[in-house]
C-alpha cells in the first residue's frame, strides 16, 4: 500500500477519534432521546419527578379531546406557516440571486443574522411592532388611520406572522445554494419560445424547483411544530401549539411522563415527515 | 545517472491485475509517453515510480538504487497529476517554493529558485497570485514549476493537458518539450490521445490490458506497428485479411487507386474533400478500407465508381493476429 | 416589481427591529415609538446591573465552550470521514445531522430529562454540553466543505515534494481547514447565545442566560432594559457575521460559486 492509499486505512488513531466522537454524540444526542422514550411508560408523580412503571395511560391521555384539538390546531397552523414562508421566501431569493455579487453578500448577512437571533428577540420585537404604544396601531392612529387603537397580539395572525418571520430566513438560506445555481438558459429557452417572462415563474421555475421546494416545506413544517416562544408571546392560549403544552407539562405542572409521551408523539410525526421528504427527494433526483 | 529500469512489474488490485509483468529500460535524459486506453495501466506505472502504490513483484531499478524500500516523500521525483493538485491556500510563489521550503533551503536561494522556474515556465512577475485567479494554462505552468523545484531526477506527468483546449494543448507541448530538452530530465508522460504521444515522446510505449504492446519511437511505431492493437490504436484503419496467411496493415496514404490493372476490385461508397486532402471510403468484399490522398494528385473518379486498389509491397507489413 | 418585493420584504425583516431601537433610546419608562426624547439611560442600567451583566457573562460563556465543544466534535467526525471513508465514519457524521432535523422541544425534554437522571438538572456544564452536542450539526456541513477541497492529489503533490505525514497535516490539511473550523465555531456561539429553549428546560430556573432573562422580563412586565438588550445582542450577532464575511467567503460557503 502507498503512502496514499496508507492514510486511507484505518489507523488506531483514527479508530479512537471515531469511537470517541461516535460516544459522546451517542451519549448526549441518543440516550437522552431514549430515556424520555422509557419516561414517556412511568407514572407521574406529584411530589417527585416520576415511578418507574411501565404504563400506556401517559399515551391514552394524548387521545382526549384536549390534546387532539391541541395537535390539530398545532398542524394546522405548522402547515399554513410552512406553505406561507416557502411562497415569501422562494420569489425573494429568485431575485436575489440575479444581483450582483456584493449585493448578494449583503443579503446573505442579513439572512444569516435573521437566522442566527434568537426566537425571544424576535417575538420581543413584534411584540412592541404590534403594540398599542409603539407599534401599528399607534401609527394608524397617528396618520389618522384608526380612531380607537388597540394591541394586535396576542392573536393567530400575530404568532403566524411571528413564526412566518422566524422561518423566512431559514427556507432563504436553505434554497439559496440551488436556485443561485440554476442553468438560467433554461429560462431564456423559455422565453424564446413563448412564453411570457411573468408566467416563466409559474411554466418553468415552480415546476423545476418542486424538487427543493417540496422538502423544505417539509422541513419547515416539522420546525414550526417546535416553536415555542412565539405562540407564547404573541398568540393567545388557544393558539397555543403542542411544544407549550408539553413544556408547560414538563416544567409547569412537572408531569414528566406525560411531557415525554407528547414529545414521543412529535418525535414519531416528525420521523415520518422525514422520511417522506426523504422519499419525495430521491425519487425526483435521477 | 537518472537512467530508470523497470523489470517483471506486477500491481494487482483486488481482483484486477492492472500490471501485468511490465519492463522498461529507459536512458538519461529520455522523453517517455505511456498510451492507451483508460484502464490499461499507464498511470499505475506513473504511480509505482512515484512511490504512491507498492508494486506486488518486479523491481524499479533508479540509476543503479532499487526504489522498493523509498518511501514517496524521499524518492526525489516530480510530479504533474491530472488534477494538477495545486494547493489552493497557496499562491503561485508559495506553491512553487513549498518543496524547497520542506527540505530547509535559505530563504535568498528560495526566492531566486522560484523566479528562475516562474521565468522557464513563462510565469515570471506572477509570483503573488492566487492560482485560483489563473487561467487553466498558468495554472499547468505552476503545476510543472512546482514538480520540477527540487530538480527531480524523475519527472513524471499524468494526462496534465487533458483539459485545455485544442491550441492551448499544442503550445503547452511545445513548452513542455523545450524544459524537458533543455533540463535533460528522464520523462514519463501519460497520454490516451496518440497524437499528443507522436509530438512528444522520444519513445512510446502503448499498453493494453496491463501489458506493453509496442514500446518504440513514433516514426517505427507508425510505419511499422507491432500489434493490431497498436496500429488501430494509432489510426491506421486498414488491415486487410487474407486467407490462410496473416492479415497485412495499409496506411490509407498508400492506397493507390486505378480503373483497371492489378490489385483488389472495390466500389467507391463515400469522398469528401478536407483542404488539400481528398478522403475515400472504398469498400473490399465485407470490408471498408480508407485512402487518402492530396487533391488531384490521383484519377477522379464518382461516387460508386468500380476501382482497382493497390499499394506498393514495402508499405505494407504483416501483423500478427 | 421586483424593487417593490424588495423593499416590502426588506422592510418586513427590519421593521421590528427599528421599533426596537427606538424603544431602547427613549427616554421614558413605558414602551413608546417613536421616542420623545433621546436618552442611554437603558444601556446603562444594562451595563451595569448585575443582574443584567451576569445573565452576558454566563451566555458568553456558555456560547464559547459549547462552540469549542462543537467544533472539535464536528472536526474529529470530518477527519475521520476523510481519512478512513469507513461506514463507522459514515454513521457518525449521520448521526450528527440528526440534532438539526427534529424540532428543539425534543431535544430540550431528552436532555432535561437525562440530565435529571445524572444528577446535574440545573447545572451550567448541562447546559454548555447539551449546546455543544446538539449544534454540531453547522459545523460538521461546513468543515466537510473544507475537506473537500482537500483532494487525495493534493496530498500526494506535498507527499511526492518531501512531506511526512506530519508536515501534511501541518502545512496542507490545517491550512485548508482552519476557515471553515473557525467559521463554524462563530456560528455555534451566535447561535448558542441565542438559543432559549433547551437552555431554559435544562437549566432556566438556576442558570439564566441572556433570552432567558429577556423572555422572563417580557412575559412578567417589561422594561425598556429589555428592548437594549435585544440591541445589544442583534448588535453583537452581525458584528460577529460582519467579521466572518471578512475572513471567509460567506456567499461561497453557502454554495453559490457559479465558477465550480
Amino acid at each position: 500500500m502507498g503512502a496514499a492509499r496508507m492514510m486511507r486505512m484505518p489507523s488506531y488513531g483514527s479508530r479512537l477519534i471515531s469511537g470517541l466522537a461516535f460516544g459522546v454524540m451517542a451519549v448526549f444526542f441518543v440516550v437522552p432521546l431514549i430515556f424520555m422514550i422509557v419516561v414517556s411508560f412511568y407514572q407521574p408523580d406529584p411530589m417527585g419527578f416520576y415511578k418507574v412503571d411501565f404504563v400506556w395511560e401517559n399515551y391514552a391521555k394524548f387521545f382526549s379531546s384536549f390534546y387532539y384539538t391541541v395537535s390539530l390546531r398545532s398542524l394546522y397552523s405548522s402547515a399554513l406557516g410552512a406553505v406561507l414562508v416557502v411562497a415569501f421566501a422562494f420569489p425573494l431569493v429568485l431575485f436575489v440571486s440575479d444581483l450582483s455579487r456584493s449585493h448578494q453578500q449583503f443579503w446573505i448577512i442579513s439572512l444569516l443574522s435573521l437566522m442566527c437571533l434568537s426566537e425571544v428577540i424576535i417575538g420581543f420585537a413584534w411584540l412592541i411592532l404590534m403594540s398599542q404604544s409603539a407599534g401599528i396601531p399607534g401609527f394608524l392612529e397617528w396618520i389618522g388611520l384608526w380612531d380607537n387603537p388597540r394591541s394586535l397580539s396576542p392573536s393567530f395572525g400575530a404568532m403566524m406572522i411571528g413564526l412566518v418571520f422566524l422561518g423566512f430566513s431559514i427556507v432563504a438560506l436553505i434554497l439559496y445554494p440551488s436556485v443561485s445555481r440554476r442553468d438560467r438558459s433554461i429560462e431564456e429557452a423559455a422565453v424564446t419560445l413563448g412564453t411570457p417572462p411573468r408566467l416563466v415563474f409559474f411554466k418553468i421555475l415552480l415546476p423545476t424547483f418542486r424538487a427543493s421546494l417540496v422538502p423544505v416545506t417539509l422541513t419547515m413544517f416539522v420546525y414550526m411544530l417546535g416553536v415555542f416562544v412565539m405562540p407564547t408571546m404573541l398568540g393567545r392560549p388557544k393558539d397555543w401549539t403542542m411544544t407549550v403544552i408539553i413544556s408547560d407539562k414538563a416544567l409547569g405542572d412537572a408531569n414528566l411522563p406525560l411531557g415525554a409521551a407528547l414529545a414521543v408523539v412529535m418525535l414519531i410525526v416528525t420521523v415520518l415527515v422525514l422520511i417522506a421528504s426523504a422519499v419525495l427527494t430521491r425519487r425526483r433526483t435521477p | 545517472m537518472a537512467a530508470l529500469t523497470i523489470s517483471n512489474l506486477r500491481k494487482s488490485f483486488g481482483t484486477f491485475d492492472a500490471l501485468k509483468d511490465i519492463s522498461i529500460s529507459v536512458t538519461d535524459g529520455e522523453f517517455i509517453c505511456l498510451l492507451g486506453g483508460s484502464g490499461c495501466g499507464k498511470t499505475t506505472i506513473l504511480r509505482l515510480i512515484a512511490g504512491l502504490e507498492t508494486h506486488d513483484d518486479g523491481q524499479i531499478l533508479l540509476g543503479s538504487d532499487d526504489l522498493t524500500a523509498i518511501p514517496c516523500h524521499k524518492r526525489n521525483i516530480g510530479m504533474v497529476f491530472q488534477s494538477l493538485a495545486l494547493f489552493p491556500h497557496l499562491n503561485v510563489g508559495d506553491n512553487v517554493a513549498y518543496g524547497m521550503r520542506l527540505a530547509g533551503f535559505p530563504a535568498a536561494k528560495i526566492t531566486s529558485e522560484v523566479s528562475r522556474l516562474l521565468n522557464l515556465v513563462g510565469l515570471s512577475g506572477l509570483m503573488d497570485r492566487s492560482v485560483a485567479a489563473l487561467s487553466g494554462g498558468q495554472q499547468q505552468r505552476v503545476a510543472i514549476a512546482r514538480a520540477l523545484a527540487l530538480q527531480p531526477q524523475v519527472f513524471l506527468m499524468d494526462e496534465p493537458f487533458s483539459a485545455l483546449d485544442a491550441a492551448l494543448r499544442d503550445q503547452m507541448q511545445e513548452e513542455i518539450k523545450r524544459i524537458q530538452r533543455d533540463l535533460g530530465i528522464t520523462t514519463f508522460f501519460v497520454t490516451h490521445d496518440q497524437r499528443e504521444a507522436m509530438a512528444l515522446a522520444d519513445r512510446i510505449v502503448v499498453m493494453n490490458d496491463g501489458k506493453i504492446e509496442q514500446a518504440a519511437s513514433p516514426e517505427e511505431l507508425y510505419t511499422r506497428p507491432a500489434t493490431r492493437f497498436v496500429a488501430e490504436f494509432i489510426g491506421i484503419n486498414n488491415i486487410i485479411a487474407r486467407d490462410g496467411q496473416m492479415p497485412i496493415a495499409v496506411r490509407p496514404e498508400a492506397l493507390v487507386l486505378g480503373a483497371s490493372g492489378d490489385g483488389i476490385s472495390g466500389k467507391i461508397m463515400r469522398q469528401r474533400r478536407l483542404g488539400a486532402l481528398l478522403e475515400r471510403e472504398i469498400k473490399v468484399g465485407g470490408q471498408t478500407l480508407f485512402q487518402s490522398e492530396i487533391a488531384g494528385s490521383g484519377v477522379s473518379f464518382d461516387i460508386g465508381a468500380e476501382v482497382m486498389v493497390s499499394w506498393p509491397d514495402e508499405k505494407a507489413w504483416a501483423l500478427p493476429a | 416589481m421586483r424593487t417593490l418585493y424588495f423593499w416590502i420584504i426588506g422592510t418586513l425583516l427590519i421593521a421590528p427591529f427599528v421599533v426596537v431601537l427606538g424603544v431602547s433610546v427613549g427616554a421614558s419608562s413605558n414602551i413608546a415609538f417613536p421616542p420623545e426624547s433621546l436618552s442611554i439611560i437603558w444601556y446603562r442600567e444594562l451595563l451595569t446591573e448585575p443582574e443584567w451583566l451576569a445573565a452576558i457573562g454566563r451566555s458568553l460563556l456558555i456560547a464559547v465552550v459549547a462552540g469549542l465543544i462543537a467544533t472539535v466534535l464536528a472536526l474529529a467526525i470530518n477527519y475521520v470521514l476523510w481519512r478512513t471513508k469507513t461506514g463507522f465514519a459514515k454513521a457518525t457524521f449521520a448521526l450528527g445531522l440528526g440534532p438539526f432535523l427534529l424540532p428543539p422541544i425534543i431535544l430540550a425534554l431528552g436532555a432535561s430529562l437525562f440530565w435529571a437522571q445524572v444528577g446535574w438538572y440545573g447545572r451550567m456544564e448541562a447546559t454548555i454540553i447539551s449546546h455543544g452536542v446538539f449544534f454540531v450539526t453547522l459545523p460538521l456541513v461546513i468543515i466537510a466543505r473544507g475537506f473537500a477541497a482537500l483532494t487525495d492529489e493534493v496530498v500526494e503533490a506535498a507527499q511526492m515534494m518531501g512531506a511526512t505525514p506530519a508536515q501534511v497535516f501541518r502545512t496542507v490539511v490545517f491550512p485548508l481547514v482552519a476557515p471553515y473550523v473557525f467559521t463554524g465555531f462563530a456560528l455555534v456561539a451566535i447561535i448558542s447565545v441565542n438559543e432559549y429553549l433547551i437552555a431554559n428546560m435544562i437549566s432556566g430556573f438556576v442558570v439564566e442566560t441572556l433570552p432567558i432573562k429577556i423572555f422572563n422580563n417580557v412575559r412578567y412586565g417589561y422594561s425598556p432594559v429589555v428592548a437594549a438588550a435585544s440591541i445589544f445582542f442583534v448588535a453583537l450577532t452581525v458584528t460577529i457575521l460582519l467579521i466572518l464575511s471578512r475572513i471567509t467567503d460567506l456567499v461561497a460557503l453557502f454554495g453559490t460559486s457559479k465558477d465550480t
